[in-house]
């Protein structure tokens, strides 16, 4: 772990990357002690104020702090990220470990063809389908995130399970009479864990994309929560007379999903046993 | 040829059954009652059960299932839970715009990503690198909504020189057609456009360290003939895969740039189904984004198929 830390600070980007995701988490999970306002408190005197000594970036539409509202707002997007994408591993390595590992006509015709099946439906199409059944909130968001990210986690985990379970160690610990669960566990996962690491980051970057799309559209985080997605577009309605209110909670977007994408291309260099 | 494309198709149905019951039972678990939803909270017992009759409300579920894919099959998707037009008429209006902005937003990805790519791929050394990984993820992390605004707020309100919203379809006005469509193309072409660059580089990167490169330069064909002729033609593989995956992507992202520009395509279509809670709609829409999408792959399975005729069972 140190190891790999230490090889990934030495790429100029990867130490960005690295950076700007310490940075997200601190601003998250510090939002209350950092924010300089209550992010929900609306004050009248200010409305779609400029930035000033009081308001560094200025006010929303209710006059309410932009900038404390950027820093409560890493967290919705931050938690819908981490939740949706250990929602997708939970579900998807298992499956694809058990299925990858025992094979047969279980894997191939049902599991397969399942995830065949879900992966034709583009996120944001399934997600609003179910957002329709459950409810737009935050909850809905990240657990419709989840499921409908499931499948790559399924096939990335019995892809690698597939090629590891003909190895002469896993064919070993088979002779020895261990227990098929023990063998997946102790044999199986630790040698598949880099890549779902890898791809655990790279969903997550997009997930946050999808999650601020969502809530853009008024499908996701309800307010008053800030969230970044909402405020872009209660913003698009100010855009002649304060066109920064939808600047910065892009903005904001942009540099947390391009650090977690950062992090995750220099954990594929650093991880990958071809470099 | 005819026989590849035959088994892939007749491999294909039961992931399309698959889908059709996974479309049903979704809208089934939906809250609400469809017939309270037509007739309004004034409607009576008998006026509700009349509906139900007719909408076959109250036969058994796979009964429903059938008739419902019965119809799909013949065409009849049914009519809108809200104002009662045909849906098959919506999506037909809607299609035409969808396509056209998509289409571009595809053209204008490769018209940048694959250059992008090949220049990455012959500048060598740790800064070339560096810089093309950090364009070609921008690209890919810029929220497309956001490109959106921004390019509205540059070219439509501060500059003028681009329409802000709206559609005018191109068999109406090609130029102004072309016009509309520019803007949300862009945002939605961003990140097709970034993952194409980084696919072409890292691609030719593999190609120009193969011996055939090396032997194509040894006989003294020309620096950008081995560019072209070797290396970017093995990374056109990789590329029509991913294009279907990223086409599959595109239809997700233009239900947020449809409500920004205001087009009248699917993506605002699925939006207002979901708002309205128009169980009809939405079941066919979701229906057609997902049949879409397979197309899409079984048409990338082809040529990927005359692309490297030694694909001949995947």
């Amino acid at each position: 772990m140190n190891r790999v830390l230490r090889r990934m600070l030495r790429r100029p980007l990867g130490a960005l990357g690295l950076l700007i995701v310490t940075a997200l988490v601190v601003v998250a999970v510090f939002a209350p002690q950092i924010a300089p306002h209550d992010p929900t408190r609306p004050d009248f005197t200010a409305i779609l104020a400029g930035p000033s000594d009081v308001y560094w970036l200025g006010t929303d539409e209710l006059g309410r702090d932009i900038l404390s509202r950027l820093i409560w707002g890493a967290r919705a997007s931050l938690q819908a990220g981490l939740i949706a994408v250990l929602l997708a591993a939970g579900i998807g390595v298992p499956i694809g470990l058990v299925s990858g590992y025992f094979r047969g006509p279980l894997d191939e015709y049902v599991v397969m063809r399942l995830t065949d099946a879900m992966m034709a439906f583009p996120v944001i199409v399934l997600a609003l389908a179910m957002t329709a059944v459950l409810g737009p909130s935050l909850y809905t968001a990240m657990i419709a995130i989840g499921i409908v990210y499931s499948p790559i986690f399924i096939r990335l985990a019995r892809a690698q399970t597939l090629s590891i379970r003909e190895t002469e160690y896993v064919e070993a610990a088979r002779a020895l009479g261990n227990r098929h669960l023990g063998i997946m566990l102790k044999h199986v996962l630790p040698n598949i864990a880099s890549p779902l690491v890898i791809q655990m980051s790279v969903s997550m970057a997009t997930a946050i994309l999808v999650e601020s799309a969502l809530s853009f559209l008024g499908l996701g985080v309800q307010p008053p929560t800030p969230s970044w997605g909402s405020m872009l577009r209660i913003g698009t309605n100010y855009m002649n007379d304060a066109p920064m209110i939808s600047f910065w909670p892009g903005l904001a977007i942009f540099i947390a999903v391009l650090g977690i994408n950062l992090m995750g291309d220099a954990l594929r260099d650093v991880l990958d046993p071809r470099n | 040829m005819a026989g590849f494309v035959l088994r892939r198709f007749l491999g294909m149905i039961p992931i399309l059954f698959l889908i059709t019951i996974g479309v049903f039972l979704v809208m089934q678990v939906l809250p609400g009652d469809p017939a309270r939803m037509i007739l309004g909270q004034e409607a009576t017992p008998e006026s509700l059960a009349a509906v139900r009759e007719r909408l076959g409300l109250n036969q058994p579920l796979h009964m429903q299932y059938l008739s419902w894919l019965g119809n799909v099959m013949t065409g009849d998707l049914g009519r809108s839970m809200v104002d009662n037009s045909p849906v098959s008429r919506a999506i037909l209006s809607a299609l035409p715009v969808t396509l056209q902005v998509t289409g571009l937003a595809l053209v204008i990805g490769l018209l940048i990503g694959v250059p992008a790519g090949v220049i990455a791929a012959t500048s060598p050394g740790r800064l070339g690198d560096g810089v093309a990984t950090f364009i070609g993820l921008t690209c890919i992390s810029l929220p497309g909504f956001w490109v959106a605004i921004l390019m509205l707020y540059v070219f439509s309100l501060w500059l003028g020189w681009l329409p802000s919203s709206g559609f005018v379809r191109f068999t109406d006005d090609p130029w102004q057609s072309f016009l509309h469509s520019l803007m949300p193309a862009i945002a939605l072409g961003l990140r097709p456009a970034g993952i194409f660059m980084r696919l072409v580089r890292s691609s030719m990167v593999e190609v120009m360290k193969s011996d055939y490169v090396r032997t194509a330069r040894a006989k003294g064909l020309a620096g950008h003939a081995v560019i072209l002729r070797h290396g970017l033609r093995t990374s056109l593989i990789p590329l029509v895969t991913i294009l279907s995956v990223e086409f599959a992507a595109l239809l997700g992202n233009v239900v947020v740039i449809d409500t920004i520009f205001g087009l009248p395509g699917f993506g605002r279509l699925i939006f207002n189904s979901v708002l309205r809670l128009d169980l009809t709609m939405m079941q066919s829409l979701v229906l057609i984004f997902a049949l879409a999408v397979i197309a899409i792959n079984l048409l990338t399975d082809i040529v990927y198929f005359i692309l490297d005729p030694r694909i001949k069972e995947r």
